[in-house]
């Protein structure tokens, strides 16, 4: 038996082999919390102009970008990543202030308003999004549901049990919530959650279940991201999306850039700012605008909607406090 | 001997150790999460959810069950070779199937809702019901049929046959419960919350998803620290009361398992006609067979908005496949090699190990194994598929040990008993004797690990390499994003391999039926 001993490091050498001895030097590796369908193309063009092999990491939404979050976090030490293209800042801003990324200007970045970028040169941002009410065009929730404006409508009684958000533990409804206590202040965002709470809001698996409960008039209306609502009218749900808190005495509604970081100690920090080049170019925001993931440009978010005047960084602070505090109250704990 | 505790050690061991590990260096953080009140909650929803779809997966099971025991003819084999697929689609598969099903039916449950719930439940049972199908029906076929002759003169066959397939139904209720609970991907969309969603959110998002469990303590510390130990023994703790449970399942099951096994074998044969099942159970298991297997599948065919058109499909998901399948050939050779060196020397230990592992489920197993290799030295083993092989081979490891264990039996024990007459030592016996009778079942265990690989959703979640790309992880995604047709053609096409596959494990099983009756029929 003995003389087949040689098998154990045969296995073991088997079981390392399945690996890359060393990452190929003309490759680039990015994480990603924009959809998948949407990222995937836009990076194979990349891919395919410059001829660097690109490996790329997407997230599921249920722990939509916390988890790619924690991981970048957990893998700090030895990144795996080279460049990380996040969904909204919120989370960016978090992981920048804890070292995660190195400094990087792009010359790209030059002509993005300052409220959209790090002012220590760690992250930029382009192609707005903004959160969006659902409001199911489907009887009889169409009827009730058509005067919905404003995020406190949400508390109307007419709506109870017809009203839903994604939980806030993760994606851009934490950032929202982190937003809100920003904007309104800790007192009044309470009051606005709690009377979400009141009106027995639901708490879904995603940003997407929310428009697609929207849209088979299972719930009435509903919280989520511009480019859910899209998505689920093209899949043929019949459902609006309204811009909350448009009026002048309003707050106006969330609007947030994809951001775009070089990861501190990338293996491959040389194609990885080629690649941090290519996202922040007006070219990749024209994309994502025609994909419907994102609806604004950076440049001209102002002139077309009226949104929320929130600090990113300074709402990232107070996220995990904010989220905590968030749904213990959207859950009746 | 070395090899193999070598293979299965090295995989297990591991991630066993890491938990307990846990236990005892974030004691209070563990406590924590099993003693609060609030997890007691999610708790108590998961057990009753999985108790409920593992009630009805044995419901359903009894007709297809005396078809499988006592049914002839191509209706009866068809339910017999075709109701185990259902076992072999992913769950997020099946749950995306039964989705559109429904919506096509215009039946939409409001999220939350015991209509919502009643959603999951019957997913997870169509899902299941193949396992206490198979385990009852046989059951039956070892049920002597001179016995069943005179229950039926008594009048009392419906009886006897009930009782005859409580043991092993109740075993596979135990099985059914214990796999419910690994389960997140039928939960999670509409936001119900049950430990294995719980035990997702506190490690990826460091924070309590749903009924804001806590667990103060927990809550507090995963989030102040942000660090993947904190979060990973929070998660753990979440997991500890159900674990703990499915553990004592487990060894319910094993003695029940032993019980049912002690019966002595009969060889019935071919049984008297008056015993035929009856035709109703043949169309009623007929009718289960096509719910569980062509429904979903049929209804994702149906809600497709694009043509259907298998070379476009199969050449856009072509990468994910192929990575999907590399990796679980991987785990099907380690897996069919373990059960290769099992028949030189079974163990006993080992198989309890790689079962053990098995039944933590592959959150847990992930969570561990990124913890395990998450650090420079290790980069190599973590930044490639080898951590997801390791994990699966830890966790199927079992399957391969069982056959191994199987070639130490009767009738193969007395042919090895007749080589050692004649002077062959274990490896001239293993060589010469067993692994050319055993091979179809070596083959077959290691098909039937490399389509589990495949079809896994917890562990490929967390564990899912970069390259080569695994099919499970867009489909996770998709599953939530509004885009049914990629959804629906990479689930047909994970399907149309998994069915490509098990034809094969049909085949190969068929093979090793028929030469283990070759080798009986001299003996």
């Amino acid at each position: 038996m003995h003389k087949y001993l040689w098998l154990l490091p045969a296995v073991a050498g088997l079981l390392m082999s399945c690996n890359r001895p060393q990452e190929p030097a003309n490759t680039v590796v990015v994480y990603t919390s924009v959809d998948e369908p949407v990222a995937r193309p836009i990076l194979a063009e990349f891919a395919r102009r410059t001829g660097i092999k690109l490996e790329i990491r997407t997230d599921a939404e249920a722990t939509k970008t916390a988890g790619l979050a924690a991981l970048m976090e957990a893998e700090r030490d030895h990144p795996r990543a080279d460049v990380y293209w996040g969904n909204e800042p919120f989370y960016t801003s978090v992981l920048a202030a804890k070292g995660i990324f190195q400094p990087y200007v792009s010359p790209v970045a030059a002509e993005i308003p300052a409220r959209f970028k790090d002012a220590d040169g760690r992250w930029a941002g382009s192609a707005l999004r903004v959160r969006v009410l659902a409001v199911t065009d489907q009887a009889p929730g169409a009827a009730a549901a058509a005067g919905v404006r404003r995020l406190s409508d949400l508390s109307n009684p007419a709506f109870k049990g017809r009203i839903a958000i994604s939980r806030p533990t993760a994606g851009t409804v934490s950032g929202h919530v982190a937003a809100l206590w920003e904007v309104l202040g800790e007192e009044r965002a309470r009051q606005l959650l709690t009377g979400w709470r009141a009106n027995d809001m639901k708490l879904l698996g995603g940003n997407s279940e929310v428009s697609n409960q929207a849209g088979s008039g299972q719930i009435w209306a509903g919280l989520t991201d511009n480019d859910d609502v899209a998505n689920t009218k093209a899949e043929g749900g019949k459902l609006s999306m309204v811009l909350p808190d448009q009026d002048p005495s309003d707050i106006g509604t969330l609007a947030f850039p994809c951001t775009v970081a070089l990861l501190a100690k990338a293996p491959h920090a040389s194609n990885g700012r080629k690649l941090v080049d290519y996202l922040l170019s007006g070219e990749v925001e024209k994309k994502l605008i025609d994909a419907r993931y994102a609806r604004y440009s950076v440049l001209a978010e102002d002139k077309l909607v009226k949104t929320m005047n929130v600090d990113y960084a300074k709402a990232a602070a107070q996220m995990p406090r904010a989220v905590a505090e968030a749904t213990r109250i959207l859950t009746g704990q | 001997m070395v090899l193999l505790c070598a293979l299965v050690g090295l995989c297990c061991l591991p991630p066993l150790g890491w938990m307990l590990w846990q236990v005892m260096a974030h004691a209070r953080l563990v406590a924590q999460g099993a003693a609060s009140t609030a997890m007691a909650g999610v708790l108590g929803r998961t057990l009753g959810y999985n108790l409920a779809a593992a009630a009805l997966a044995c419901l359903l099971a009894v007709p297809a069950a005396v078809v499988i025991g006592r049914g002839r003819g191509w209706l009866a084999g068809a339910i017999l070779w075709i109701s185990p697929l259902s076992l072999l689609f992913p769950s997020v598969v099946n749950t995306y199937g039964w989705n559109r099903a429904l919506d096509l039916l215009a039946v939409r449950p409001a999220p939350g809702t015991a209509g919502d719930a009643l959603r999951c439940i019957w997913a997870m049972a169509t899902w299941l019901w193949a396992l206490p199908a198979l385990a009852g029906g046989l059951a039956l076929r070892r049920m002597d049929s001179q016995e069943q002759l005179q229950a039926m003169l008594d009048g009392a066959l419906w009886r006897i046959t009930l009782r005859r397939l409580v043991g092993p139904m109740a075993a596979a209720l135990a099985v059914v419960f214990v796999l419910a609970g690994q389960e997140f991907a039928v939960y999670e969309p509409t936001g119900i919350s049950v430990v294995a969603t719980e035990m997702r959110t506190i490690f990826q998002a460091g924070v309590v998803g749903g009924d804001w469990t806590v667990i103060a303590g927990i809550s507090a510390q995963a989030q102040s620290s942000s660090d993947q130990a904190q979060r990973a023994a929070a998660a753990f703790g979440a997991a500890l009361p159900l674990l703990i449970l499915v553990m004592a399942l487990a060894g319910g099951g094993v003695v029940l398992g032993r019980r049912f096994s002690e019966h002595p074998e009969i060889a019935s044969g071919r049984w008297p006609s008056v015993l035929d099942a009856p035709a109703w159970t043949r169309w009623i298991g007929a009718l289960l067979v096509s719910l569980s297997v062509v429904a979903p599948l049929a209804a994702m065919v149906a809600s497709l908005k694009r043509p259907l058109e298998p070379a476009r499909v199969l050449s856009t998901f072509w990468p994910h496949l192929a990575g999907s399948l590399s990796v679980g050939l991987a785990v099907g050779l380690v897996v069919a090699l373990v059960g290769l060196v099992a028949c030189l020397r079974p163990s006993r230990l080992l198989a309890g190990l790689s079962l053990a592992v098995f039944l933590c489920g592959g959150l847990l197993l992930g969570i561990a194994t990124i913890r395990l290799y998450n650090r420079p030295a290790l980069a190599p083993l973590y930044d490639g598929p080898s951590a997801i092989v390791m994990a699966q081979v830890a966790r199927l490891a079992w399957l391969g040990l069982l056959v191994g264990a199987a070639a130490w039996a009767a009738p193969i024990r007395a042919l090895r008993e007749m080589a050692a007459a004649d002077g062959a030592g274990p490896w001239q016996a293993a060589v010469h004797v067993v692994w050319p009778l055993a091979w179809p079942a070596l083959a077959g265990v290691g098909v039937l690990a490399m389509v589990l690989t495949v079809t896994e959703v917890p562990t490929t979640v967390l564990l899912g390499p970069m390259r080569p790309p695994m099919l499970i992880l867009p489909l996770m995604t998709w599953v939530h994003m509004q885009r049914s047709d990629d959804m629906i053609e990479g689930s047909l096409l994970l399907v149309a391999a998994v069915v490509v596959l098990g034809i094969a494990l049909m085949i190969l099983l068929r093979l090793g039926g028929r030469t283990l009756r070759a080798v009986r029929g001299p003996l």
